[in-house]
């Protein structure tokens, strides 16, 4: 008896000729290639039929008469008991909630009060650093307020402390909080966000919109690039579809207003000018209408470095659904889950 | 009034695997116990076959425990029951993995792998003893082509469903399943059947 070596030979194509014979599946066309196959190769046939005999006692296990089992009880008491100390979960409702982060006041009709209280404590920082350690060298480009502060000093140049002129807030260190700051303002501004179990409804009479906010042109192009190259791969439970019709874009599109956004940061006691967010693309995500799911997204989203929020749109909006969804048309209806469009608007700060 | 309780008991009988998952899911009591006693038998038999008579009651309850608590990850994109093949597959793979890495190791007496043509007397299970020599020879195979002959020839999966199982592409699954094919051939002929 040979050692198998003549299947040792074989190509994967040839491999794939063999199984389907050992598996009584040759198609007629590939009869006439398979019996070339053996006629090329002395041997080979008995080999095939040595693993035809081995795949037919395997395949006989399948009728052996195994024991009863019960184990309804057992699990389900099992399954109840994890229920009472759940494992944790992949996602809980409260990461849905954005990170606490300082308070911000937006400039407004309020802006005069704040920036004569900020003129105060410039005024009183400056006295107490020029006693103590010599004046302060005016900045060159002091920001949009300069104008509103006494002496041409930057209110940013200060330590809101009041204890020596600021430890000179670098720019990167500026920019960085101004994006903190920023994303902080567009998550402030947008409408109320429903809970999971409200989104999972909302989208299923599709009034879901999920928006994000890249905080630099870099992370949505690489976050788009992400959703083109399959980030849905991640999960069974949602797809990224395309981007979506020009029109659906356009509704998400704000007219544009170039006035510069001030804020207030509490936290350091400055005023900075914060970028605005500006539509970059709308995507088509098609989610089951399910509480994980959408958190799946969500979680997903946010791994690419996006702000994300869910909203309610006042009316329906009619996404485009390209032809490719229908390949799920050839399974059985049994197999079908529920599954809805929202679009998801992507911004990036705009520095 | 009263409403006999035949009258509101459920009946599964023409409701899909998968529209049960979903009602499972949603936390019906019920359904549950009726997904366990549609796919605890094949549950069990894949298990038997993966890790042997010794340990299958156990991986089979973890496996349908699993099941159940990861419902809600079920898309509906495959059928159910390839699901709960590649569920029930991951957690015995993960088990034997285990097993493997483990400090005890399991010596020739030990060694819950029945040997080649030996029977299981405490498996419970009537076969005759060409059948007890495959299973003995399944179980000598590495994990992965034990894994592919089971769910192919056993169980039955098309090519596509094996993939998904075991999470490799078709032309992985055509050239594990034909290796597995060949060594299953050697360790067989290796202990030939004993003669009358």
């Amino acid at each position: 008896m040979s050692d198998l070596t003549n299947l040792d030979t074989l190509t994967p194509e040839q491999e794939s000729l063999v199984l389907d014979a050992i598996e009584g599946q040759l198609r007629p066309e590939r009869r006439p290639e398979f019996e070339r196959l053996l006629d090329g190769c002395p041997g080979l046939e008995q080999d095939i039929a040595r693993l035809t005999e081995s795949r037919n006692l395997i395949a006989a296990l399948a009728s052996v008469n195994e024991p009863e089992v019960d184990f309804a009880a057992p699990v389900l008491e099992r399954v109840e008991s994890l229920a009472v100390e759940p494992e944790t979960p992949i996602l809980h409702l409260q990461h849905m909630d954005p990170p606490a982060r300082p308070r911000l006041q937006i400039s407004s009709t309020r802006v005069r009060t704040l920036a004569a209280a900020a003129a105060v404590l410039i005024i009183a920082a400056l006295s107490f650093s020029f006693l103590k350690s010599g004046p302060v060298k005016p900045k060159t480009n002091p920001g949009p307020d300069i104008a509103a502060a006494p002496d041409g000093i930057a209110p940013d140049a200060l330590d809101p402390s009041g204890q020596a002129p600021a430890p000179e807030l670098a720019q990167a260190e500026r920019e960085l909080r101004s994006v903190e700051l920023a994303q902080t303002h567009w998550t402030q501004t947008r409408n109320a966000e429903p809970t999971l179990a409200e989104a999972a409804a909302l989208l299923s009479s599709g009034r879901l919109v999920i928006r994000t906010l890249a905080p630099s042109r870099d992370i949505a192009r690489a976050g788009v690039d992400a959703l083109k190259t399959g980030l849905d791969a991640q999960s069974t439970a949602w797809e990224i579809v395309s981007p979506s019709a020009r029109a659906i874009a356009a509704r998400f599109d704000q007219p544009e207003d170039t006035a510069p956004i001030m804020a207030m940061d509490e936290q350091t006691g400055l005023r900075l000018e914060i970028p605005r967010a500006r539509l970059i693309d709308v995507w088509t995500a098609r989610v089951e209408p399910d509480a994980s799911a959408i958190a799946s997204l969500v979680h997903s989203l946010r791994e690419l470095g996006f702000t994300v929020r869910l909203e309610a749109l006042p009316e329906p909006v009619e996404l485009d659904d390209p032809l490719e969804n229908a390949l799920w048309w050839d399974q059985s209806p049994a197999t079908w889950q529920p599954i809805e469009s929202a679009p998801i608007v992507i911004e990036t700060l705009d520095r | 009034m009263q409403v006999p309780s035949q009258a509101v008991a459920k009946t599964f009988d023409n409701i899909p695997d998968e529209t049960l998952a979903q009602q499972a899911a949603r936390g019906d009591r019920e359904a549950a116990t009726e997904i366990i006693k549609r796919i605890e038998r094949p549950v069990f038999s894949l298990c038997l076959n993966l890790v042997g008579p010794h340990e299958a009651r156990d991986l089979a309850q973890d496996a349908l425990v699993r099941v159940l608590t990861k419902l809600d990850s079920f898309s509906g994109r495959s059928k159910f029951r390839t699901w709960v093949y590649r569920v029930t597959t991951n957690e015995c793979l993960s088990h034997l993995r285990r097993r493997s890495r483990s400090p005890v190791q399991y010596g020739l007496e030990t060694d819950p792998r029945p040997q080649i043509g030996e029977p299981n007397p405490d498996s419970g299970i009537q076969m005759d003893e060409s059948l007890s020599r495959v299973r003995g020879a399944l179980m000598n195979l590495p994990d992965d082509q034990r894994a592919i002959l089971v769910l192919r020839d056993v169980r039955g999966l098309e090519y596509e469903q094996l993939s998904e199982v075991l999470e490799i592409p078709i032309g992985t699954v055509r050239s594990r399943l034909f290796r597995a094919r060949k060594a299953l051939v050697k360790l067989l002929e290796q202990h030939p059947p004993e003669a009358d």
